[in-house]
């Protein structure tokens, strides 16, 4: 079979390989740094290619090694993915030159860039394949270095929060094999369409293997992507990490759960095999619950990163509600979020290791009078912050008023209330940061704007969360064609 | 005597599904660190065993091409749990690792101390 | 300490114990075994070595980035020969077309399986016995260089 383009293995070998040479160069740092970079730039360019492609022709297959789709391992570019594709590349290129430029907060940087090139290359795997071990096997690289980035910082509360993550997620891990063994029983195939092929006759057949296994997926994706009850590693881990580390989890990692979980639901078990268990109604219930409290605990929280993450599990809750919601606007809704709040919450994790950095304060409590030391950061704080409320222009306001439409569409006006709710507590635990800031009384500390090479990533995604506010039209095409994969 | 030949012929399963549990068991409620780590493999072997009985057929041989064999096991999951364990190799390893961080640190192996010196550290 | 039988015997099996990985490693695609029972089977030798015959400092030094280099030269071979099947206008990783083949049930059989198995022993093997040396150490050095 001939393959049209070589790009979306090409995208995860060179990650891969970039990994693996800079973990050499410990040496020459410099080197090291420059590789890292460029990896990430091709990357990008890659993925701008490969999104393109999928708009020009379609669904692309590959087949690796030649062997055709039953027993080799496919992979599947479709709209869903390569949006998926772009959106990790791009916000992970900005991280990366955050994680060069930006403090140093790690020891050893070459072991560092190199886990996180093998976390994107995992993040890249993970939503490119159609193959439901290898998907397996990348959920478990990128685990791994997602817990590693997290320990490389090497104080004792990041290790601790690492080990209880890595607890959690072999929990996670093994119940999503289990789920995993559970399908390969009763369907014989690991590709994903063939899987779903078998699973159209013998489902009927073996309910319990069915309900099983979708029940162990949803725990174990929901362990790795932090849904309400299951989020209890979050917070420790995200606020103890290194900042473009957290920035990294916090934006991408977490999503890229969600969208493998949700390929699987599309490609391989099928909307209607879904619907034996009331999955929709536990999303809607636990998203619901999740939106609520993650916002209430974020309230609590003194320490700002802490309150970053809790505000990460509020907006996973988002994305689930998007899909248990279930039609063309909730799901456009739910799949725009997942790229606005990687670009909002990359900013706003991003400027806010900023800010500890430069006043040596975590402490909401202590940041007062810091807008106009810092007037810079704190600028593309307030951009973060207002797009993470919903306020008109920015990002965050399109996927709320996407999501809140889908909500009236499917005539669940609770849900809709419910959004407007959540901002409005959004509103309670941003807007006081912003307010003491600017016009709180004045700081006694002598802090400044760092260097411009570490403002470049703010930025360029503060850039990002004003164009994509005032021009969403640029991402609808993509967004439409995924959510029609959803709704056939 | 049904449900007795019913077992016997599912044994695979249910001694990885009893294995699973005390695995899954283990790790959540154990407070040393080693016990969940120990845990962790018992947990991730009942997994290997499940995926690789699925593969296994009464009286087949190893999956290399001989002259005179007929019967022959299905290949893939065994090639799979091959990663499987490569992958809880390396989870292992790791975990360890953190350990032996953790046990610098805090001076013990007690989930439970280690949270109550955290919370004394850090106020 | 110094044990004279312990030494001995090291000598006598570290060979064989070398020779069966190699073995085991390069029927990788004729029988059970393969780049990761080889490369275990080679790093428990490794392991062996310095466990019985303990090193100096500066050894242990040089024998870290040689494992190192066989970690990242083993997966960075595997891509290699991954793109190979590229750039002669196939798929990634393909086999049948560009690597001669062989006859089935011979040593070379396989054409790029074997170059990958042996590729893949090394980095398990260096892994593994970096894995080793981590562990033995604890992390004790703060340079934070491995």
């Amino acid at each position: 079979m001939v393959n049209i383009t070589h790009t979306p293995v090409l995208i995860v070998v060179l990650l891969l390989s970039g990994a693996f040479v800079v973990a050499l160069l410990s040496k020459y740092l410099q080197v090291g740094r420059f590789i890292f970079l460029l990896t990430a730039a091709m990357v990008l360019l890659l993925s701008t290619r490969l999104t393109f492609m999928v708009l020009e022709y379609g669904t692309i297959h590959y087949t690796l090694g030649g062997w055709a789709p039953p027993f080799g391992i496919e992979i599947v570019v479709d709209a869903f993915a390569a949006f998926s594709s772009l959106v990790i590349a791009g916000v992970s290129a900005v991280i990366f030159w955050f994680a060069v430029f930006g403090p140093r907060e790690v020891n050893n940087e070459t072991g560092y860039y190199s886990l996180l090139l093998l976390l994107t290359a995992a993040m890249h795997g993970m939503v490119l394949t159609g193959d439901l071990f290898n998907l397996f096997v990348f959920v478990e690289i990128s685990s791994l270095a997602a817990i590693a980035i997290i320990a490389v910082k090497g104080t004792g509360e990041s290790i601790e929060a690492s080990f209880r993550y890595l607890v959690l997620s072999a929990l996670g891990s093994g119940v999503v094999l289990f789920s995993i063994a559970l399908i390969f029983m009763i369907s014989g195939h690991l590709n994903m369409s063939y899987i779903h092929d078998a699973l159209v006759i013998t489902a009927g057949q073996y309910p319990l293997n069915i309900v099983l296994a979708v029940g162990f997926m949803l725990v174990g994706f929901a362990v790795k992507a932090a849904l309400f009850p299951l989020h209890v590693w979050l917070p420790d881990a995200h606020s103890n990490a290194p900042t473009a580390s957290s920035a990294l989890l916090s934006g991408l990692v977490v999503k890229v759960y969600i969208i493998a979980f949700m390929r699987i639901v599309y490609l391989a078990l099928g909307i209607p095999i879904f619907e034996i268990l009331p999955i929709r109604q536990i999303f809607l219930v636990l998203a619901s619950i999740a939106i609520i409290m993650g916002s209430v605990f974020a309230m609590v929280q003194d320490n700002i990163k802490r309150m970053l993450a809790y505000s990460t599990i509020a907006q996973v809750g988002y994305i689930f509600l998007g899909v248990g919601l279930f039609n063309q606007r909730a799901v456009e809704g739910a799949v725009f979020h997942i790229l606005n709040h990687a670009i909002m919450k990359s900013l706003l994790f991003l400027s806010a290791g900023v800010i500890i950095h430069q006043s040596g304060h975590k402490k909401i409590s202590e940041l007062s009078g810091l807008g106009r030391r810092i007037p810079f950061t704190f600028a593309a704080f307030s951009i973060g912050a207002l797009s993470m409320v919903g306020i008109p222009g920015t990002a965050g306001f399109i996927s709320k008023l996407y999501l809140a439409l889908g909500a009236l569409d499917a005539g669940q006006t609770l849900f809709a209330i419910l959004i407007l709710i959540s901002s409005l507590l959004n509103a309670i635990y941003y807007f006081p940061i912003i307010i003491a800031a600017y016009f709180g009384k004045d700081s006694p500390l002598d802090a400044r704007d760092p260097a411009w090479a570490t403002q470049l990533p703010l930025v360029v995604l503060s850039l990002g969360v004003l164009f994509f506010g005032l021009f969403p039209s640029i991402a609808i095409p993509l967004v439409r064609q995924t959510a029609q994969l959803f709704i056939k | 005597m049904a449900i007795i030949e019913r077992l016997s012929v599912n044994v695979y399963y249910l001694v990885s599904v009893i294995l699973f549990v005390i695995g899954f068991h283990t790790m959540l409620t154990h407070n040393n660190l080693i016990k969940k780590i120990m845990g962790m493999n018992i947990m991730d072997t009942a997994l290997f065993l499940f995926f690789v009985s699925i593969g296994y057929i009464r009286g087949g041989q190893a999956p290399i091409l001989i002259n005179g064999v007929e019967k022959y096991v299905n290949p893939v999951p065994s090639a799979l749990i091959l990663t499987g364990i490569v992958i809880s190799v390396s989870f292992t390893a790791f975990a360890l690792a953190l350990v032996i961080m953790l046990y610098r640190y805090y001076g013990t192996l007690d989930a439970d101390k280690i949270i109550a010196l955290r919370g004394r550290r850090h106020g | 300490m110094h044990d004279m039988i312990l030494e001995m015997i090291a000598r006598l099996l570290i060979p064989m114990i070398q020779l069966f990985g190699m073995y085991v490693l390069f029927h990788g695609h004729l029988s059970p075994g393969g780049s990761f029972s080889g490369g275990t089977i080679i790093a428990a030798s490794l392991i062996f070595y310095s466990l019985v015959f303990r090193f100096s400092e500066r050894k242990h030094r040089l024998q870290h980035d040689t494992s190192l280099l066989f970690e990242g030269g083993g997966a960075l071979l595997y891509i290699v020969v991954g793109l190979v099947g590229i750039f002669f206008g196939y798929s990634f990783l393909t086999n049948r077309g560009v690597f001669p083949l062989g006859q089935a049930g011979r040593l070379w059989s396989s054409g790029m399986i074997a170059i990958i198995t042996v590729g893949l022993g090394g980095k398990v093997a260096g892994t593994i016995f970096t894995l080793f040396q981590e562990l033995l150490e604890g992390g004790t050095d703060t340079d934070g260089n491995h």
